[in-house]
């Protein structure tokens, strides 16, 4: 092993134990609508303008950006609570006439969970332009009621108005479709982002976000994230009020990313998310 | 520029294919808005667009374009018109609008605009005999039916709750033209006795000769700077720094849908040499609800209702009880840069005093018999413009109006703008440069600024500091206040632009709670600001993405605030047969103190600036297919739905439930 290797290994290893000093002590948000993955809440949850597969749970017209078969599996767990966690399973894949993907997922527990499956197609219409449309559905299942099933819809685009601005929105159940379970009729979160980036460079961008759900306050999302070498991504942000700071790293091994993630919440403590992404047959 | 740009929004997606509308539309949204926000009637604006696109459908050769034809396309300040007209009579004859690029006033996307009104080339042979005509017949309604429609008392709406509006115009040559107009208000009945609600037509002559034109039927009449006399539109104050000076036809056909505001019987422009005398003469009836006092044989005008709608047995009741008759004469002078104006209008309501028991109204009562006398000037040359108007009424009160433009350099132009209204001054048609709907006892200054710093980036800014010399609606004490507003648009490549706004306006307001006695009155303030990307990625399609923040404060009341934001898209196929919009809005306000106004495409010939308040997210998609070479069809539909409402509206408005969804659907046949 050469002099090169091991110094990479001493500094993952390094970075692993930060990850679990930071992924130690779990707690967050519990609104299922702002589940979004480990590197997407580690630059302050602004994801409706970042690409790859990571963003199939925030904005999935960013995923044309992938060039091979790619798998992400994520897990979030606020405050510490199993109960309230968060699993989610992506798979996407570019084909001839855009990048198809599906996803699950599950937020709750034995006793009350809400599954969702998604499928969506994501569409370059122009170099500078992708949208994406996506049929989802939910499965809720409370023990003392039964169980409910709805479908719903998102659609989202991400444009590129200069080569270093990306700006995007992203819009969840625009129908305002409801679910039923026996007597209790739930509306299902309208969620609305809208989104700007600005790359200063390959490797640094900033990212400002607006996020409104239906019968809660308007979020303000701030982060910035940092591609230290091909090796690290360094990720910080802030969203909401009360205000959570956010944390986060990435590290790429071959065809294979580990994000992690870190959200403070000024009231309620800490959470964090772990995430797993493997690029199929990508060149390196 | 706003100005220049305003019917992009509305003419350029649906008459003319578009090429680079991106940097357009994220400006001339800005001017409706800017009218909504400040209380004027957008409806009563349509005739303004109308007649551009009008004027679209009939372009005219650059080469014969002359002066008063300039000012007909009133989205051309001042300074580009007169560089045009300099430009054409040393150069012509002009053959492509790649020649216009030299002139320093012009923009690449002002000249853009203006080739959709214009042709290029050796003057076109003159068809004596050609025929157009333009058909448009609409339908538009709510799904959900208010409660009006529903009860069975006398307050009921009389119709149903369709509303149904078709207009044609015909016009043979160069000379002759004819129009009608008839339209059905939701809740009115249609056909009626054999006749619509509304009903409106004209027939006109234009001539090359002494006689420039005679309209028979319905017109509009502007002169000078509106303080005496101006029909047909509402813009009372654009808040554009370089479009200050009001213009447009004196004297011109009238093919709109406001009931209120126009004229109906004779109208006649000559000229000789530079002189032009304009007279008209027009009596029609109007909505008023009238009080005859039998043991002194008098009649009392308790109200006018200006909306138009004749739904119930009330409002119908009210529907043209009021003869009105107003007959004026206006003769212009130019020579070279100066044009001067004089004239004289008299107005006669058939009745014999108007009741009035509002406060505010005392010094200024409307009057049965008004007169108003006006002297209104202009001069200038390409570098500055002085304007004005001096009016007084019958009772020698006296308005005065007067402007300066200057164009100190090329990328900058700069306006003052100053106003003084005798509290006692009336007239029964005054729309002038003014922050109140009705300016009698206003004095103002504006002073505005517009200029490229860089390249790229346009910035406009103005300051309106007003005072009201005697009471206004809602303002039981003389008052002032202030408007500030800056934008900065910023081109970031050929098709994208990034827009900032920032407005502020501070006024009175009567303070209505349980513990302050009557007549306080406490100053409000409203602050908004405005974050607007417009995007072409590609020829087909077009993306704009906005949100803005509204801040209202009143002490000692509680503040609010409110917030909009929207993603809008617009699709065009490459064969320009198929145009579509689509956009989500989400809106919270706190009250409708914050309320947010935002522009919205609509069908031809109609636009809407909606109010946006309390909380609740609107989605609408418009869509226009051109069927045939001759036939298009508009269709829009949209759906506003607010979570925290069970019912919405107010009144025999009310629709139970939590959302709302209105549909269009228009056809335009040219023959």
């Amino acid at each position: 092993m050469n002099q090169q290797n091991l110094k990479q290994r001493a500094f993952f290893k390094a970075s692993l134990l930060l990850i679990v000093f930071l992924t130690n002590p779990i707690q967050t948000i519990a609104q299922p609508g702002f589940q979004s993955s480990p590197s997407i809440l580690g630059q302050g949850d602004t994801g409706s303008t970042t690409s790859g597969i990571s963003s199939i749970l925030s904005n999935p017209a960013g995923i044309h950006t992938i060039k091979s078969t790619s798998v992400s599996a994520n897990y979030y767990a606020p405050y510490m609570i199993s109960e309230l966690s968060t699993q989610s399973l992506s798979v996407a894949a570019p084909l001839s006439f855009g990048t198809t993907y599906g996803s699950i997922k599950r937020f709750g527990f034995d006793k009350y969970n809400e599954t969702t499956f998604a499928v969506g197609l994501t569409r370059q219409i122009a170099p500078t332009l992708s949208m994406n449309f996506q049929l989802n559905l939910q499965h809720n299942q409370i023990v003392e009621s039964g169980n409910s099933t709805q479908v719903f819809s998102s659609f989202g685009v991400q444009f590129a108005p200069h080569q270093q601005v990306i700006a995007a929105f992203h819009i969840t159940n625009p129908e305002k479709a409801t679910i039923k379970t026996r007597e209790e009729t739930e509306t299902i979160p309208s969620i609305y982002t809208l989104g700007i980036r600005w790359q200063s460079n390959p490797r640094f961008s900033v990212a400002y976000e607006i996020i409104k759900q239906t019968n809660y306050k308007t979020t303000n999302c701030f982060g910035c994230e940092y591609h230290t070498n091909n090796f690290l991504i360094a990720r910080i942000g802030a969203f909401g009020k009360p205000m959570n700071y956010t944390l986060g790293v990435g590290f790429i091994l071959n065809n294979i990313t580990i994000d992690a993630c870190a959200v403070n919440h000024q009231t309620l403590g800490i959470s964090s998310g772990l995430g797993l992404t493997y690029n199929f047959n990508q060149k390196q | 520029m706003k100005q220049a740009l305003l019917i992009f929004t509305i003419i350029y997606p649906m008459v003319i294919p578009a090429q680079n509308p991106v940097t357009n539309n994220a400006v001339t949204q800005q001017l409706l808005e800017y009218l909504a926000e400040n209380d004027n009637d957008i409806s009563e604006n349509s005739q303004s667009i109308d007649d551009l696109i009008d004027q679209a459908n009939t372009p005219i050769n650059i080469n014969n374009i002359n002066k008063s034809k300039l000012e007909k396309l009133w989205f051309l300040s001042d300074f580009q018109a007169r560089e045009l007209l300099d430009f054409i009579d040393k150069y012509q004859p002009i053959f492509s609008k790649y020649q216009l690029q030299s002139l320093n006033t012009f923009t690449p996307e002002t000249i853009e605009l203006l080739s959709l009104f214009v042709t290029y080339g050796k003057p076109d042979m003159i068809h004596k005999n050609y025929l157009n005509g333009n058909v448009i017949i609409k339908d538009a309604f709510d799904i959900q039916k208010a409660k009006g429609y529903q009860t069975n008392d006398s307050s009921a709406y009389l119709g149903n709750n369709h509303q149904i509006y078709s207009r044609a115009i015909i016009e043979y040559g160069n000379h002759y033209s004819t129009g009608f107009v008839i339209e059905k208000d939701p809740g009115e009945q249609f056909l009626n006795k054999n006749k619509t609600d509304f009903y409106s037509g004209f027939l006109q002559y234009k001539g090359n000769k002494l006689l420039k034109k005679v309209i028979i039927g319905d017109f509009k009449a502007n002169f000078g700077q509106g303080l005496a006399l101006w029909t047909g539109s509402n813009m009372s104050k654009s808040g554009s720094v370089s479009h200050i000076r009001k213009k447009g036809e004196e004297l011109k056909r009238y093919s709109s849908t406001n009931e209120t505001n126009f004229f109906r019987g004779i109208a006649s422009s000559l000229a000789y040499k530079s002189i032009q005398l304009q007279t008209f003469i027009s009596t029609r009836n109007k909505d008023a609800r009238i009080e005859y006092d039998s043991t002194q044989n008098l009649s009392l005008i308790t109200s006018m209702p200006q909306t138009g709608y004749h739904r119930t047995l009330n409002e119908l009741s009210t529907r043209n009880t009021l003869k009105q008759t107003t007959y004026g004469v206006n003769i212009n002078y130019r020579w070279k840069n100066i044009s001067a104006s004089a004239g004289t209008a008299f107005t006669q309501l058939d009745a014999d005093s108007i009741q009035t028991t509002q406060t505010y109204k005392q010094l200024n009562p409307p009057t049965t018999h008004s007169q108003n006398h006006w002297l209104s000037y202009n001069y200038g040359n390409n570098n500055f413009i002085y304007f004005g108007e001096i009016a007084i009424d019958k009772d020698k009160h006296i308005a005065t109006l007067n402007g300066f433009l200057i164009k100190p350099t090329t990328n900058v132009t700069a306006s003052i703008l100053y106003r003084n209204i005798s509290t006692k001054y009336y007239s029964p048609y005054i729309c002038t440069f003014s922050e109140s709907t009705n300016p009698s006892g206003e004095t103002g200054c504006f002073i505005g600024l517009h200029m490229y710093p860089i390249k790229k980036l346009e910035t406009e800014a103005h300051i309106d500091i007003f005072k009201f010399n005697w009471l206004k609606y809602n303002i039981d004490k003389p008052s002032n206040g202030y408007e500030i507003s800056i934008r900065s648009n910023y081109k970031i490549t050929p098709t994208s632009e990034l827009s900032i706004q920032y407005k502020e306006k501070e006024k009175h307001r009567n303070l209505t709670t349980d513990e302050t006695p009557e007549y306080t009155t406490k100053t409000y303030n409203l602050k908004k600001i405005r974050l607007n990307i417009s995007c072409q990625p590609t020829e087909n399609w077009r993306i704009q993405l906005r949100t803005e923040k509204s801040i209202y404060q009143y002490d000692p009341l509680p503040g609010s605030s409110g917030f909009l934001s929207f993603a809008d898209l617009h699709y065009e196929s490459s064969n320009k047969r198929l145009s579509s919009s689509f956009r989500y809005t989400i809106f919270a306000t706190d009250d409708y103190n914050s309320r947010i106004y935002t522009y919205e495409n609509d069908v031809l010939y109609t636009f809407s600036i909606p109010a946006f308040y309390d909380e609740g997210s609107r989605v609408y998609f418009t869509g226009r297919y051109q069927l045939t070479d001759r036939i298009k069809l508009w269709i829009k539909a949209g759906h506003t739905w607010y979570p925290n409402k069970k019912e919405i509206g107010s009144g025999l408005q009310t629709i139970s439930g939590n959302s709302r969804t209105n549909l269009k659907i228009q056809l335009q046949i040219k023959l």
